[in-house]
């Protein structure tokens, strides 16, 4: 089958056996891969209602078709499982090299269900299957066990790791790849630590026929010629040049990043002169030391720097991301570099979600200084706004989940504040996920995917997103709400990365055509997108989850804290979002699809029998 | 009169200066006057969608200027 191994890898490791499936063109065709491919599967693997660290709990490893035929931007995979956070869905894909590496070991996905009664990792080695011990690798950082790694199987070798985090079952524990890469978001890293499943290690050298080679080489110089000559030309030399960070100082001062834990303005509490330094033009300028390309990107938004430090060895530092520079800087009055580059160091090597582990710094550095906790509370470390010591000396605690506050913040801000039992008031989360460096008062289209998609809390989901409403009028978002959704979705299915889909658009239909061969019409591509949508959703649904149980946090779409510039006063009216969307991809307002609507896209009728018999 | 103008975006990114425009002149007018100086351009739509702040406070594109006032134009993009 074009575009696909045409196997699926599922691996017991309660029992310690493993069977080999076929990926059938009709599922391949309905679902295509990534978060949809992975949706179906766990839907029909998993019963409902089970616990996310339990024995029937699956944690899923999906490529999308793109992956490993040098179609450009064909770079990410997606792992897939429940979340321990939301109790429901979630996914998260990564960029790097996996998605391909696994392709090439000879498996379009893995899926793992099970506990091993010892930590163990996986290892694929061209179609071969075995499970080994981890005694080597579990407790080490993600560089240190990928080294063990790269010593036994050689270069070729690319995992899948969880670092300590996972191992200790953190909340915002991520799924790592390629020593910085990070599937980062809903705690899959814990479910996989629960797993007591280290790595899942590839090695391979089969390929991925395409339909015709020669269409994907000139495919690839149309989308070439886009980036230098299209509407996104700009942007694509822009986070060329300097990564996602190269927005951050107009993010600062426009009301896009958050600062002072949402409660701040650029203008006043972060103005440019303190951003500045933290942008990557100027950190690129002063320290950067190579860039860095995901599989098949002629972009390469990422580059390492070599910081000098007195006490952090930052010569080999990966360049933060446009998010964590906003979590490690704006969101805590902190312009350090230093300190902003030792945070995502400490992240990536225990393997946690930058956004969420500095949400919940954020969070507690409010509370703090609001009164909320003593200084003993805090262990000792004065956590003020713009103390960058202090942030670091925090983070640490967290990543590491050091016993007494550590362990507590590395379940997240939700949790902490439960446990603690102060500082709701100042949470600023989507169904417990951290909210990112996009404040959706500034782009309200942003609000109904934090809320309302199956993943809450996310930016990079599709939908009306960042467009900028300063008139906040919502008449009319439904179509353009849809029409991203839709191809946000197959962007994320077909293995692709979101940057690619910004710069090359409508070319992204046409890239998913000559991969696969299936030659949607423009109707079967907008159906593909909602039943990805609608299939991740039917996990939820059958969890229980109605529209009433996504909640948004009543600081930044209630009570509004008081503060000046641009975002002075905002309120969203997010419901009329929703309602809006729901009305247009043929949901009901209770936030299910009708039943017509499920007839109309196909490959779900069990969806439709469960929610109307 | 004279505004302060500065644009912060990838296509114009680096472009700042003063600008004599008359009384009376919205921030659109300010901005197309200097930036066709400058044989640059930013359309109208692009403008709308911009986040444009006058001493540090969003306006938009229609908003009377004074004389001195520091105009900033920032351009929307997405990131990660």
């Amino acid at each position: 089958m074009n575009g696909y191994i045409g196997k699926m890898l599922f691996v017991n490791l309660s029992d310690g056996t493993h069977e080999v499936r076929e990926l059938s063109e009709e599922m391949a065709r309905n679902f295509l891969g990534g978060p949809a491919l992975g949706a179906r599967v766990l839907f029909d693997e998993m019963p409902g209602g089970c616990d996310p660290y339990g024995e029937d709990s699956m944690i899923g490893f999906v490529t999308g078709p793109a992956n490993g035929t040098r179609a450009f931007f064909g770079g990410r995979y997606t792992v897939v499982s429940k979340s321990p956070v939301t109790g429901g869905w979630n996914d998260a894909n990564s960029g790097g090299f996996f998605g391909p590496s696994l392709r090439k070991a000879g498996y379009d996905a893995v899926f793992v269900k099970g506990i091993a009664k010892k930590p163990v990792y996986i290892f694929i080695d061209n179609g071969k299957v075995e499970i080994c011990d981890a005694a080597e690798i579990w407790g080490k950082t993600i560089l240190a066990a990928e080294e063990v790694l790269f010593e036994k199987y050689g270069k070729q070798m690319n995992a899948a790791l969880i670092g300590p985090a996972g191992e200790r079952k953190s909340l915002m524990a991520a799924v790592m790849n390629d020593g910085h890469r990070a599937a980062g978001r809903g705690g899959s890293g814990a479910v996989m630590g629960s797993k007591n499943l280290k790595a899942v290690v590839v090695r391979g050298d089969q390929k991925v026929d395409v339909p015709d080679a020669a269409a994907v080489t000139e495919l690839n110089k149309t989308i070439a010629k886009e980036m230098k000559e299209g509407p996104r030309a700009a942007y694509a030399a822009g986070i060329g040049a300097h990564g996602t960070g190269v927005t951050y100082v107009n993010s600062c001062l426009s009301g896009d990043a958050s600062v002072k834990n949402w409660s701040g303005s650029g203008v006043t509490d972060y103005p440019e002169e303190m951003a500045t330094p933290l942008g990557s033009p100027a950190i690129d300028e002063k320290y950067m030391v190579k860039k860095y390309h995901c599989s098949a990107c002629p972009v390469g938004c990422g580059a390492f720097l070599n910081v000098p430090s007195e006490k952090y060895d930052l010569s080999h530092s990966p360049r933060p991301e446009y998010e964590t520079q906003g979590m490690f800087g704006s969101q805590m009055l902190c312009n350090d570099v230093e300190a902003l580059c030792r945070c995502n160091d400490l992240c990536n090597e225990y393997g946690l979600d930058t956004i969420s582990t500095g949400g919940t710094v954020a969070w507690l550095m409010e509370c703090y200084e609001n009164g909320l906790f003593t200084l003993d509370e805090m262990e000792g470390i004065p956590l003020n706004w713009g103390n960058a010591e202090a942030m670091v000396a925090m983070t640490e605690k967290l990543v590491t989940c050091a016993p007494g506050l550590g362990e507590i913040l590395a379940m997240g801000s939700r949790a902490a504040a439960d446990k603690l039992g102060r500082g709701h008031e100042y949470l600023v989360v989507a169904s417990g996920i951290e909210e990112p460096q996009h404040d959706s008062r500034l782009a309200p289209g942003l609000t109904r995917i934090y809320q309302y998609d199956p993943t809450p809390g996310r930016h990079v989901k599709g939908g009306y997103g960042i467009n900028f409403n300063f008139e906040h009028n919502y008449e009319g978002t439904g179509e353009p709400d849809k029409a991203g959704m839709i191809g946000r979705e197959i962007c994320n299915a077909a293995g692709l990365c979101m940057f690619g889909q910004i710069i090359m658009g409508a070319l992204q239909a046409e890239l998913v055509n000559t991969v696969t061969g299936f030659n949607y019409t423009p109707e079967e591509y907008a159906k593909l997108g909602i039943r990805s949508f609608a299939m991740r959703q039917a996990f939820n649904l059958r969890e229980g989850m109605t529209r009433k149980d996504y909640t948004l946090s009543e600081r930044l779409y209630k009570s509004n804290p008081p503060h000046d510039g641009p975002l002075a006063g905002v309120h969203v009216d997010h419901e009329k979002l929703a309602d809006n969307f729901f009305d247009a991809i043929g949901w009901g307002r209770d936030g299910a699809p009708a039943k017509e609507t499920l007839a109309d896209i196909g490959g779900l009728d069990d969806v439709s029998k469960m929610l109307y018999g | 009169m004279t505004v302060h103008l500065k644009f912060r975006s990838m296509d114009l990114e680096a472009m700042t200066g003063a600008a004599d425009v008359p009384n009376g002149a919205t921030v659109e007018q300010a901005v197309n006057q200097y930036l066709a100086a400058q044989g640059a351009e930013l359309s109208g739509e692009n403008l709308r969608q911009s986040m444009i702040l006058v001493n540090r406070m969003a306006v938009r594109a229609d908003q009377v200027l004074q004389d001195g006032d520091e105009v900033m134009v920032l351009r929307s993009v997405e990131a990660g």
